[in-house]
């Protein structure tokens, strides 16, 4: 009896002896980076069976338990991953949104001081400081557009460092934990018992790698994890750990990729199998923020130096020089677009891309022959048909954006003109595709959207662009065309201007005059010109021949359109045209690409001079033309204007921010909610903590009392001898 | 629910740090005085004062242009006003000349005046510009317009005494987003091209009615001294000086105009500013208050934290 007495006594006191210990453990782990909470589990031992009954034999301590839910775990986990994601997110797009925050630094300061100085040259065009002055703000526009494109740049480099840096960091801890695997197989597999605090480092670096990139576990029978990313992809399986490697995107290799080292070599990893972390963060900037800042910024670049220089070339400079007689038609100066072909193409494709030309595309044929008018565009050959010519031209108009006016050709074909100019570029990526057979199909990847196709050597047109196929590729290559992603990076002003501003096309290359002895009173105005403008056979005289009630002296092989004030309008040759149509005055006459609008009636033999427009050194008309660009809309298929385009990054990029601003508050009171739910189970509380102290500390001392009252017993029996 | 002492460290510390942030948001706005810090604080008023900014600066642009518009078109005025006076002057000597009692000697003595005025008009004709363009030239600033290039005979369209070497064109300048004005007017719809009321032409330019009076007047020009052509004389002076006189009034219409679309455009640049003002500035009232309520939840966070953790059972044992 009296051995069981103490036998009871001390596993007691030793139960009572790992309780306090695990109490202290508890206590002095109480802030250690993802500990989890322990607690002795007793038992009674096996009793002794008698007849006079069960007789309990003490307790003893079967485990030491590990407050531990994978469940709670997982939440934590997963919450954290979403807000690394969302915070690294937040933090990238927060520079571009504070780069754009910046109204002195942002673009439209330069913008308008450049149309400030476009406009001083229209006020005063013979001065010659007004028109250095204009070229100087031109290149202090370039300047601006190339020091948004190295902020940019300076992002894109920090985003690829940090891909770096995060592949390292995965690495890291994929082999941790392939060690921690191994530690955990021996310890448990010796003692027959859980190894909890490597257990617990062992979660703690799952929870870190989850900050870098969303993974999941499984346990194997032996305890190891093995961890998971993407759609499955193997990053630690029991004790091995792959190997994760940075390399140049294949298909753009100013982008860092995520790489899988295999027995085969390195395999490029499609980017949606990275996502949740710090990684899935940056390449969701990459993609949604970084990329189309980079395209929409470039659009302005491209769209503004095509449209003014398409205006420009119809201009003259103060030399007196037109376009294709000594006159530089482009101010601006821009790179085609990027053609980048997948380093892993097999054949020997060629693709090269190059911008439309805005003049090309509002310059139409227009033809009727029996009984239906086909209208064709310059730039890419689509045509419209209708026998209406009314409905024609609403058709054409809706579906290009123009404005043009048909006038009513009975025969034969004729080229009608759009003066405003646009671009239809749409700061996407392109990439181009080869199938079986030199097949290909061109898809926009702002929407996914197959936007061509085609087979073999020749070219489409897509969005403001033309594409060429100079050589088709193997079935399976690829290529990206990026219109506008470095546009803002080299443009610039043409060097002959800032050497001789004289250069700019202030003026119109035409001009008219009324001849001094005209006694009528019809004024003709001094004329325009329009894309494909002709100056042959001028100067000529148009003389008014009220008998025969017309205006004659036209090129005679020219088709001349005239147009009446009830807007009624005659296509005609032989060099005259009808001074009234159904008792409608003539208000407008074009031919040879120049309009010349005019009022009032004229006298019989009253004559006009049309001629080139030698020394007319403060005609300002292609300068106003020029000013004008400004407010009108020369972006997006002719439907934004330079400053709202570049409104729309800021207002883009700022509602991306407010997004993620949003959603990491979000984020962030979830983690919080699951952290404080794991922590309820597994978190030390130190109050707790205390009172265990007390519990065991008094359990040890009635275990202790018990082995005094066991030898009390035992003394009193020795004192009966 | 149990509650780990790490959390309770954790929730305080964090509960003070977003209260500091927002608390230095505010200050920021308060010492910038802008609503929004960077576009993410409202991307669409952002991206709309963007755009008012530039309406506002075009605007500008246009009052600019507007304002030197109107001067180029009162240096024009003056020219003409003193054009005006020296063919008043001419008509009040030529018909002083038509006395019947006045001999041809003193008709020739007025003729030998009106000679001297015909230059002043002809210098006025060939006025340049402060930046050295002659304002009479159409577009053509650089060559000088008028030169007397007659030789005798009865002036007229087909028979010139001076001769105009500039063009027709104007000289425009964007008023507004619509409208342009021409700050010039050419030499030869004011000198050479005169219009009686009805907009015909008479056929003789003004250096032409004004050189074939002073022949007239002059006994030793060879030109006799008749009734009819002393008449006709007097007539096409009256003619030149309507058409003077029309043609600047339509370049007062033009300042007119142009005072009218300064005051249209003023309005809207208040406009322009007001909308900015509510875009872009802060609420003082709103954000001072918001301060303050965020300055008493900092000291509650503060002292919270300072009070719960002073609470642990290891004080008592």
């Amino acid at each position: 009896m009296s051995t069981g007495i103490y036998s009871i006594g001390v596993s007691g006191l030793a139960a009572a002896q790992l309780a306090l210990l695990v109490t202290e453990h508890n206590i002095v782990n109480a802030n250690t980076d993802g500990y989890n909470r322990q607690r002795t589990i007793q038992a009674t031992s096996p009793a002794i069976m008698s007849g006079a009954g069960s007789i309990g034999q003490g307790v003893r301590v079967t485990t030491v338990q590990r407050m531990y839910s994978s469940f709670l775990s997982s939440q934590v986990n997963s919450a954290q991953t979403s807000l690394s994601e969302t915070d690294v997110y937040l933090e990238t797009i927060g520079q571009i949104d504070n780069m754009l925050a910046d109204v002195n630094a942002g673009l439209s300061p330069a913008l308008q001081g450049f149309f400030s100085g476009v406009q001083q040259v229209a006020a005063n065009p013979s001065q010659l400081p007004n028109r250095q002055s204009m070229v100087s703000s031109g290149l202090t526009l370039a300047d601006r557009f190339h020091a948004l494109e190295t902020r940019l740049d300076q992002l894109n480099d920090q985003v690829n460092g940090r891909i770096q840096d995060g592949i390292g960091q995965i690495n890291s801890f994929a082999a941790q934990i392939a060690d921690l695997n191994q530690r955990i197989i021996i310890a448990e597999g010796s003692y027959g018992q859980p190894a909890n605090d490597l257990l617990d480092q062992r979660d703690h670096l799952v929870s870190e790698l989850n900050k870098v990139v969303r993974v999941s576990t499984t346990t194997n029978s032996d305890g190891s994890f093995n961890v998971f990313f993407g759609t499955g992809q193997q990053l630690v399986v029991g004790t091995q750990a792959m190997t994760l490697t940075a390399l140049a995107s294949s298909g753009d290799p100013s982008k860092i990729a995520v790489g899988l080292q295999t027995a085969g070599g390195v395999q490029e990893l499609a980017e949606f199998l990275v996502n949740g972390g710090e990684l899935g963060g940056l390449l969701n900037f990459r993609n949604q923020a970084l990329d189309p800042a980079y395209n929409q910024l470039g659009r302005v670049a491209a769209s503004l130096a095509l449209t003014f220089n398409a205006q420009h070339a119809l201009g003259q400079d103060l030399l007196g020089q037109v376009s294709g007689a000594g006159l530089v038609d482009d101010f601006f100066t821009i790179r085609s677009p990027d053609v980048i072909s997948n380093a892993r193409n097999l054949g020997a494709g060629s693709v090269t891309a190059s911008f439309i030309d805005p003049a090309a595309d509002s310059r139409f044929t227009l033809a009727f022959a029996a009984g239906t008018y086909t209208i064709t565009r310059a730039s890419d050959g689509q045509a419209w048909t209708d026998t209406s010519l009314a409905s024609l031209q609403t058709t054409v108009n809706a579906a290009t954006g123009n404005s043009l006016i048909l006038p009513n050709l009975t025969a034969g074909s004729i080229s009608v003109t759009d003066g405003r100019f646009f671009t239809r570029l749409t700061g996407s990526d392109y990439k181009v595709a080869f199938g079986a057979g030199g097949a290909y199909t061109v898809t926009r990847l702002s929407d996914n959207t197959a936007v061509a196709a085609g087979v073999g050597v020749g070219s489409v047109v897509v969005d403001g662009l033309s594409i060429a196929i100079g050589a088709v590729g193997a079935s399976g290559d690829s290529f990206i065309v990026q219109p506008t992603r470095s546009i803002a990076r080299d443009i610039d002003v043409d060097s002959r201007f800032t050497t001789d501003p004289r250069l700019v096309a202030a003026a119109a290359p035409v001009r008219t005059q009324a001849t001094l002895t005209n006694t009528g009173n019809m004024v003709l105005a001094q004329g325009s010109v329009n894309t494909g403008y002709s100056l042959a056979g001028l100067p000529l005289t148009l003389t008014a021949n009220t008998g025969a009630g017309t205006l004659t002296g036209f090129p005679a092989a020219a088709n001349v359109v005239a147009f009446y004030a009830d807007g009624s309008s005659t296509v005609t040759s032989g060099g005259s045209v009808a001074l009234s149509n159904g008792g409608s005055t003539l208000a407008k006459v074009s031919f040879n690409g120049m309009t010349f609008t005019m009022s009032g009636a004229p006298a019989n033999g009253d004559s006009f001079t049309l001629a080139t427009n030698g020394g007319g050194v403060d005609d300002s008309r292609n300068g106003l033309l020029l000013a004008q660009l400004q407010i009108s809309n020369t972006i997006a298929g002719g439907t934004a204007t330079y400053q709202s385009s570049y409104a729309q990054l800021v207002a883009d990029n700022g509602i991306r921010t407010r997004e993620a601003q949003v959603r990491s508050d979000a984020q962030t009171a979830l983690l919080q909610q699951s952290q404080a739910s794991r922590e309820a189970l597994s978190g030390v509380n130190l109050d707790e903590e205390a009172a265990n102290l007390i519990k065991f500390q008094q359990a040890y001392q009635a275990s202790a009392k018990m082995l005094e009252v066991g030898s009390r017993l035992f003394e009193t029996i020795l004192d009966l001898g | 629910m149990r509650i780990s002492t790490a959390l309770i460290f954790d929730s305080g510390v964090f509960g003070m740090q977003r209260n500091q942030s927002e608390l230095a948001k505010f200050m920021e706005h308060l010492s910038t005085g802008r609503r929004i810090l960077t576009p993410k604080d409202d991307a669409v008023a952002a991206a709309e004062s963007l755009k008012v900014t530039q309406a506002n600066e075009v605007n500008n642009q246009y009052l600019t242009n507007q304002a030197s518009a109107g001067t180029a078109l009162n240096e024009l005025d003056n020219n003409m006003a003193n054009l005006t006076d020296e063919l008043q002057n001419i008509l009040e000597k030529t018909i002083q000349a038509g006395n019947g009692a006045y001999s041809p000697e003193q008709r020739g003595m007025i003729a030998e005046e009106l000679r001297q005025r015909f230059e002043n008009i002809l210098s006025i004709a060939n006025t340049r510009n402060a930046n050295g363009g002659y304002i009479f030239s159409g577009t053509k600033t650089q060559v000088q317009p008028f030169q007397v290039i007659g030789s005798g005979g009865n002036y007229d369209l087909t028979n010139l005494y001076v001769g105009y070497q500039g063009d027709a064109g104007p000289r425009e300048v964007q008023a507004n987003a619509s409208q342009t004005v021409d700050t010039a007017v050419d030499g030869q719809t004011l000198f050479m091209q005169v219009r009686d009321g009805t907009g015909t032409a008479t056929g003789r330019g003004l250096f032409d009615s004004l050189q074939n009076i002073i022949d007239i007047l002059d006994p030793t020009s060879g030109v006799p001294f008749t009734t009819a052509s002393y008449t006709q004389g007097v007539a096409d002076l009256h003619a030149v000086i309507d058409h003077v006189s029309r043609v600047r009034a339509s370049v007062g219409a033009r300042v007119q105009a142009l005072d009218s679309m300064t005051a249209l455009g003023e309005d809207q640049n208040l406009q322009y500013e007001q909308r900015l003002s509510k875009l872009q500035d802060l609420d003082y009232a709103e954000a001072i208050s918001k301060l303050t309520q965020q300055q008493v939840q900092l000291q509650a966070a503060q002292l919270s934290f300072k009070q719960i953790n002073q609470l642990s059972l290891f004080n008592i044992l």
